[in-house]
């Protein structure tokens, strides 16, 4: 078996809350990347995926309180120092964010910007930079670099500066991309072009990634496996078609059946009836348990570990792992 | 940048127009008769009439008013009651120390208000915040004049460490560096009290500058990038921010350069505020309204200054 | 959970935040000196006595002036000109500012940008040399000093106003009233100007903070009114004695470092407090 790349070990994310507590909104996160990999993360807004994105690159709000493991490459990176984790950051992880409109600084030009990626880990000398930078751009799509690369980002159209984005994320040649949400503020045309554009550098470049959505038509098109979180949980993990075909937690079922299509605008998932639990105060038993329609006993009682239904695919349900008497 | 400059130009004249159609009004508004208010007190009848011919009071108002736009456009703004020279000539000798002494104080002033304001934006909600926070609420409540009085009292009163009044040394002529030398000592004082206002609010609005553009999404994407502090603190957050800074200079220099008045009437510095207090107390209204428009056009000229500044740095702006 | 009841709002005021509260406590201490001034002074402000600038004693708390005139006196009554002027050229601007900020968001358009742009033409004016300008032909007389500074602060008011109506405007209960076919002067009138009306708090004190400096300029000019002396007029004469009557100087720039601080700490403290800017809704 190879090593995972990413793997992510009881990750505990927590904000302090009015009253004086702490309220997780990540709470034992366990999965893994391999190298190569497409993995998606999928879950409605709010279940955590962003939060526990930033964890892999130390990029939390200071008021957050961290626990768990994120081996990467076989180093805890919660545990490196300031310094190392810079090291890290761009290299071995690299990250692309959801509004491409107010990724790059306004004031600088988007060239300068992608440089600076380079600047920072291996400082190469001006004209090789510049050449870098616009076969960076020309290898994201962006015709006439040299041009582009002089520009600023408000001269860009939204799904460029999507596509520069990620060739700054990819100046470093990083061993994974985690993308979040990356198609979210686009337009459908747009977004497919910019799937297809992080697969094409998969295959190209061998870059894992770790795409984060709320759109399972996009996981179905792109991932390999696919981790489904609820409310700050993992609550399914397997190979795509396992997932997509026979899910067997009925939140992805759920999900499954509110997918949007891809040729229309990616909405919210809202179409599950009501709304996922506070943080602050969980539901006893499983957390999806006062949504799921087919709800027993044993799920108000005890919260269901997150178990094997087949190889490879682990589901956090009672009914699936059949112990719900 | 030479289309945006010749727009704020467009913008400025009507601007210097307003100013200049103010101020002949103001002298109309004024109780009596304008060739009064212009020849001084008690002037032989003979003089009057001079006036009269000069500005031509005798004719239809409206051609007073063309008469008035010429001569301003010029930079005629007749002759000093009191002096009896030509006011440009007056306002013109007396303008370089009001320079020398604004713009030392602007340069204290945007370095220690700027490194301020990105410390509190830096350290935001902390006891240092709050003291910056404070210490700057002071420093745009408290008149200039009266710290730049208590200044004088302390350093060169009580201490005499600093001269108290003047920009130069009576009775002896320095040459050279040390001539430079002997205006450095006179101007700190002055300096630091103007700056004081300006200071507090570059601290001021840089803080909630800088604390805007930290919270931005391109600053997470720079961190993830591998961007030191440092560098994310000045090279993105204040190439953001700085455009905040030099926009509050440009908008606050008005209040700087009726801020000299005060300052070189504590401190006796031989500037442009000298001769508005002069004119001032000796009633003599073509040198108070040819300083005012004076200036009027030199704060209109910051302002425009500032903008393209602002342009410059911020392409957004530009267009 | 324990059970709250509406308490009444004095009892809330010591939930502002501290700076607040010594701002409120400056401003308290200087209008309750100024209005028991004939109570408290030790002298006629005018009286004159062969004590010349005496510095400060028993006699003369604060010491006296070149006619020896008692200056704790003359401090107590200059802070009602002060304050008078400060109040009064506060609420022309204000009312001048709600107008125009009022008129500029609520009908918007061509009407918001002509009067937006009359105000970044105020705002880049040198306000205090129009003033002195002004002044200086009109003469030194109160109601010149209030009319002259009250006319030319409305721009801060008036840019506040505007984007709170703005934001108001487009709120669904002034929608629903449009809808329910009422006329615009009464959506203005009873939905809007209510609306805006805890804001005014906020920069009535805010103005009265930057009209008392005002008026302390032109004073320190020679410009104030030589029948009511203000703090600025004492600090004029203080200059003149600078080098040996420090107490000149030093006290009225006192009452009028106190008195500027303590407004602008209330008007900050009252700009961002919730408990106000959300009350009436
Ligand atoms: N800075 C923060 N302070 C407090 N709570 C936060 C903060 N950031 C995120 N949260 C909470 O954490 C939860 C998960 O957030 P996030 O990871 O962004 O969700 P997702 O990306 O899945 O939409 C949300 O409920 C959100 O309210
Ligand atoms: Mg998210």
């Amino acid at each position: 078996m190879t090593e995972p790349l990413l793997s992510v070990r009881g990750l505990r994310i927590a904000f302090p809350t009015p009253a004086g507590g702490q309220a997780p909104v990540v709470d034992g996160v366990s999965f893994d990347v391999l190298p190569g990999e497409i993995v998606g993360i999928v879950g409605e807004s709010g279940s955590g995926k962003s939060l526990t994105a930033r964890a892999a690159l130390q990029l939390l709000p200071p008021r957050a309180a961290v626990s768990g493991e994120i081996g990467f490459e076989g180093r805890d990176v919660l545990a490196l120092s300031p310094r190392d984790i810079r090291a890290l950051r761009g290299t071995g992880i690299a990250m692309v964010f959801q509004d491409p409109m107010t990724s790059f600084n306004p004031v600088l030009r988007v060239g300068e910007q992608i440089g600076e990626a380079l600047d920072i880990h291996r400082a190469p000398p001006k004209q090789a930079r510049e050449a870098r930078v616009r076969e960076l751009l020309s290898l994201v799509g962006i015709p006439e670099p040299e041009r582009r690369a002089r520009a600023y980002p408000h001269e860009y159209s939204g799904g460029m500066r999507q596509r520069a984005l990620t060739a700054m994320a990819m100046a470093n040649a990083p061993r994974l991309l985690i993308a979040d949400e990356p198609t979210t503020a686009l337009d459908v045309t747009v977004q497919d072009q910019i799937l297809r554009l992080m697969r094409g550098l998969n295959e190209a470049s061998g870059t894992a990634i770790l795409l984060i959505t709320h759109n399972i038509a996009v996981v179905a098109s792109l991932c390999r496996r696919v981790i489904v979180m609820y409310a700050g949980r993992v609550v399914e993990d397997g190979p795509v078609e396992q997932v997509l075909t026979a899910p067997s937690h009925p939140y992805t079922q759920a999900l499954l059946q509110s997918v949007p299509r891809i040729d229309q605008p990616a909405g919210r998932l809202t179409a599950i009836a009501g709304q996922p639990p506070d943080p602050a105060s969980p539901p006893p038993g499983c957390r999806f348990q006062p949504r799921c329609t087919q709800a027993m006993g044993r799920c108000t009682a005890e919260e269901p570990p997150l178990d094997a239904v087949a190889p490879g695919h682990r589901a956090r349900c009672w009914l699936a792992l059949g112990q719900a008497a | 940048m030479l289309k945006l400059l010749l727009r704020r130009l467009a913008m400025s004249l009507p601007l210097v127009f307003a100013v200049v159609t103010l101020t002949f009004f103001l002298v109309r508004l004024a109780p009596g008769d304008p060739a009064a208010i212009l020849a001084g007190e008690a002037p032989s009848p003979e003089f009057l009439a001079e006036i009269r011919a000069e500005y031509g009071l005798d004719q239809p108002q409206w051609r007073q008013f063309l008469a008035y736009l010429t001569k301003a456009a010029t930079g005629d703004f007749g002759t000093s009651i009191y002096l009896g020279r030509p006011v440009f000539s007056v306002i013109w000798e007396r303008f370089p120390a009001t320079v020398v002494l604004t713009i030392a104080s602007m340069v204290l002033a945007s370095i220690l208000g700027t490194a301020l304001g990105v410390l509190a934006a830096r350290h935001a909600g902390n006891r240092l915040d709050t003291v910056i926070s404070a210490g700057s609420l002071l420093g745009y409540s408290i008149p200039g004049f009266w710290i730049g009085q208590l200044l004088v009292i302390l350093f060169a009163v009580e201490l005499d460490w600093l001269p108290a009044s003047g920009m130069t040394t009576a009775r002896v002529t320095y040459t050279g560096f040390a001539h430079v030398l002997d205006v450095g000592r006179h101007l700190i004082l002055p300096a630091v009290t103007l700056a004081i206002f300006l200071l507090t609010m570059i601290a001021r609005f840089t803080r909630t500058a800088m604390i805007e553009a930290l919270n931005q999404d391109f600053i997470l994407v720079a961190t993830a990038k591998g961007v030191s502090p440092r560098r994310l603190l000045w090279h993105h957050a204040f190439r953001n921010a700085v455009v905040t800074t030099v926009t509050v200079i440009g908008l606050e220099f008005g209040a700087v350069l009726s801020g000299t008045v005060v300052v070189e009437i504590v401190f006796g510095w031989p500037g442009l505020g000298r001769v508005f207090y002069d004119a001032i107390n000796r009633r003599d209204f073509p040198l108070l309204t040819g300083a005012f428009i004076f200036s009027s056009v030199v704060v209109i000229a910051a302002n425009t200054v500032s903008d393209l500044v602002c342009a410059a740095l911020d392409p957004r702006i530009r267009r | 959970m324990s059970l709250t009841l509406p308490r009444p709002a004095l009892w809330r005021l010591p939930s502002l935040p501290a700076s607040t509260v010594i701002g409120i406590a400056l401003v308290a201490f200087v209008v309750l000196g100024t209005l028991l001034a004939p109570l408290i002074a030790p002298a006629n402000p005018l009286a004159l006595s062969t004590d010349i600038l005496a510095p400060p004693d028993a006699a003369h708390p604060l010491g006296t002036d070149d006619l020896g005139r008692d200056l704790f006196s003359r401090v107590l009554y200059g802070g009602r000109v002060s304050l008078g002027i400060g109040l009064f050229s506060a609420l022309i601007g204000v009312t001048v500012g709600v107008g125009i900020g009022l008129a500029a968001g609520f009908f918007g358009g061509a009407i918001d940008e002509a009067l937006m742009r009359m105000t970044e033409v105020f705002q880049v004016l040198p306000k205090l040399l129009v003033a002195v300008v002004v002044v200086s032909l009109l003469g030194s007389s109160l109601l010149n000093e209030i009319l002259v500074i009250g006319l030319l602060s409305w721009t801060a008011t008036a840019r506040i106003i505007r984007t709170r109506v703005m934001v108001l405007r487009e709120e669904e209960f002034i929608a629903a009233a449009a809808m329910s076919g009422a006329s615009r002067t009464r959506i203005l009138l009873r939905h809007i100007l209510p609306n805006v009306a805890p804001y005014l708090m906020a920069s009535t004190t805010l103005q009265i903070a930057g009209a008392i400096m005002s008026e302390s300029f032109l004073s320190f000019l020679g410009l104030g009114d030589p029948t009511y002396p203000s703090w600025g007029f004492l600090l004029q004469q203080g200059q003149l004695y600078i080098d040996s009557a420090w107490w000149l100087t030093t006290f009225p720039g006192l009452a009028l470092a106190m008195t500027i601080v303590g407004f602008n700490l209330m008007g900050d403290g009252l700009g961002q407090s919730r408990a106000i800017g959300g009350a009436r809704r």
